[in-house]
């Protein structure tokens, strides 16, 4: 008759168990190497050096500009000192700039002249409110490629003193 | 932010940015930024002798943070204005601050004389408060580079133009740590180029004006003369450690690599064409490509002799960091004194530190 061999019999109770597993901290701590990679994609050597037998710096010539100096207003009476008030100019198209050299031969000379921009308001007309025995308007043509024309360009002053 | 200041001085050219316009702050070299109405442009047509300079059109700024608190400075920029203001208005174009309060702007009028004012200025707002006299008429010509350089103390501030002071202002100036430049007012843009800063703590000729001046840049044109020192990883293309390096602007998917402590990557550069050598600056945009604690340091090489910079902990994104140079690692005298020839053929590289 063979025999029935039980060589391990364990119960295996699935139990209700009233006690509470507590964890307060749990950490990781992990001995590993550090991949990251560094990286670079640009390189420039910056040199501070002398400008030294460079020569002057050449002047901007992108957007040269044609300019009309006009002659002396006022030299027909150099003896009189005038207070130059406005100007009046007309042209055929836009873009002018307007620059005027004034001389009093005292304190501003041809050589030294009084240098005022000028700005155009409505009317065409422009204000230099300066004294002088003569000036000249510096014309500024724009570095665009059109036509322009003056037709008109006129000073008015008012007569100050005869010295 | 730690000072910017390295042996004294700090400097940019520009000539490294890539052309067309700067849309925000470059991390790493300007910090502060405002495009105003056309923006910031860098191109080779606004560069005094070579390179690139920028223009700044009407209200826009470019900046930086000095990271220190500085009762003198000395700065020099070349500038370029292609126009003056109308009559009436007052044209700035820089200023010193401290923390975004101006501490002294300049500005030029219509008649080209150049001010100091106590109010506004570039990366602040409306310039006002004048501080003493204006210069002489015709100061500030249009269309023509001049080198400018600014001395700041507490009681003084002069403006050289080519070398000549063409303005000094007393008075009792707190301590700064911005330098701004831009254009307020007209609606035409200022350019600028060559910008060095002192903080007047190194030793000549960086305790001065520099006078006669300008930044040459030039990209790695070669790997190192010495077998073995070129050890980082590489894209292809370019497939070399230099062309990657060489691009301007740089190319974010062509850059060296490497996890390796002590692997280094060094560089040769074109001959100098000058008479004397101020020092030497590196810019070099970095990063590192994943979580970690990757740390590198700038190297100059002179005949095979190595000068460690200060060590670069990489950030995440591609910034800029720089590492400057006064002396000769080969003889321990300084660049100022030392070969022209031996400044040009000195190499730069750096190594992964940790």
């Amino acid at each position: 008759m063979p025999n029935a061999v039980i060589d391990q019999l364990v119960r295996e109770g699935l139990l209700q168990d009233q006690a509470n597993a507590i964890v307060s901290q749990l950490l990781r701590e992990s001995c590993v190497s550090d991949n990251a990679n560094a990286v670079c994609n640009g390189f420039y050597r910056e040199a501070l050096i002398s400008t030294d037998g460079l020569g002057p710096i050449p002047q901007k010539a992108t957007s040269l500009a044609a300019y009309y100096q006009t002659g002396w207003f006022g030299n027909d009476s150099p003896d009189l000192m005038k207070m130059f008030r406005f100007g009046h100019i007309v042209t055929s198209n836009s873009g002018i700039k307007l620059t005027a050299q004034v001389v009093d031969d005292e304190n501003y000379t041809f050589n030294n002249p009084l240098i005022v921009p000028l700005k155009i308001v409505a009317g065409n007309r422009f204000s230099v409110n300066r004294k002088g025995r003569r000036m000249n308007i510096l014309i500024e043509f724009p570095p665009n490629d059109v036509d322009i024309t003056v037709l008109e360009l006129s000073v008015s002053y008012i007569p100050s003193s005869q010295r | 932010m730690p000072s910017i200041f390295q042996n004294g001085w700090w400097s940019c050219g520009w000539d490294m940015l890539g052309n067309g316009h700067i849309s925000a702050a470059i991390p790493g070299m300007w910090d502060q930024f405002s495009g105003g109405d056309f923006g910031i442009d860098v191109q080779p047509t606004y560069a005094a002798f070579t390179g690139k300079g920028i223009a700044c059109s009407h209200n826009s700024f470019i900046g930086r943070t000095l990271g220190v608190n500085l009762n003198s400075l000395d700065y020099g920029v070349y500038f370029l204005t292609p126009a003056l203001p109308g009559a009436g208005t007052i044209q700035s174009f820089m200023t010193i601050a401290n923390a975004g309060a101006t501490v002294i702007a300049f500005g030029y009028n219509s008649l080209g004389q150049v001010g100091a004012y106590a109010v506004g200025g570039p990366g602040v707002g409306a310039i006002g408060t004048q501080i003493g006299a204006l210069s002489q008429q015709n100061t500030i010509v249009p269309n023509s580079y001049v080198p400018m350089e600014v001395g700041f103390t507490p009681t003084a501030v002069t403006l050289r133009i080519n070398g000549t002071v063409v303005l000094t202002v007393t008075g009792a100036f707190g301590a700064a740590n911005q330098i701004f430049l831009g254009c307020g007012g007209s609606n035409f843009s200022i350019q600028f180029d060559h910008f060095y800063v002192l903080d007047l703590t190194g030793a000549a000729p960086f305790n001065t004006f520099l006078g006669n001046w300008r930044i040459q840049t030039d990209a790695p044109i070669a790997d190192s003369a010495t077998g073995g020192l070129n050890a980082w990883g590489f894209t292809t293309p370019q497939g070399t450690d230099w062309q990657n390096a060489a691009n301007i602007p740089p190319n974010p998917a062509q850059n060296n690599l490497s996890a390796t402590v002590g692997a280094r990557m060094s560089f040769r550069f074109p001959a100098l064409n000058t008479t004397r050598v101020f020092g030497l600056n590196c810019w070099l945009s970095a990063e590192e490509d994943s979580a970690g604690t990757r740390t590198i340091a700038p190297i100059y090489r002179s005949n095979s002799v190595d000068q460690p910079g200060a060590v670069i902990a990489l950030p995440s994104s591609f910034t800029y960091f720089n590492q400057n140079s006064v002396v000769d690692p080969n003889t321990a005298s300084q660049w100022f004194s030392g070969s022209v020839a031996a400044a040009g053929s000195c190499e730069i590289g750096a190594e992964v530190n940790s």
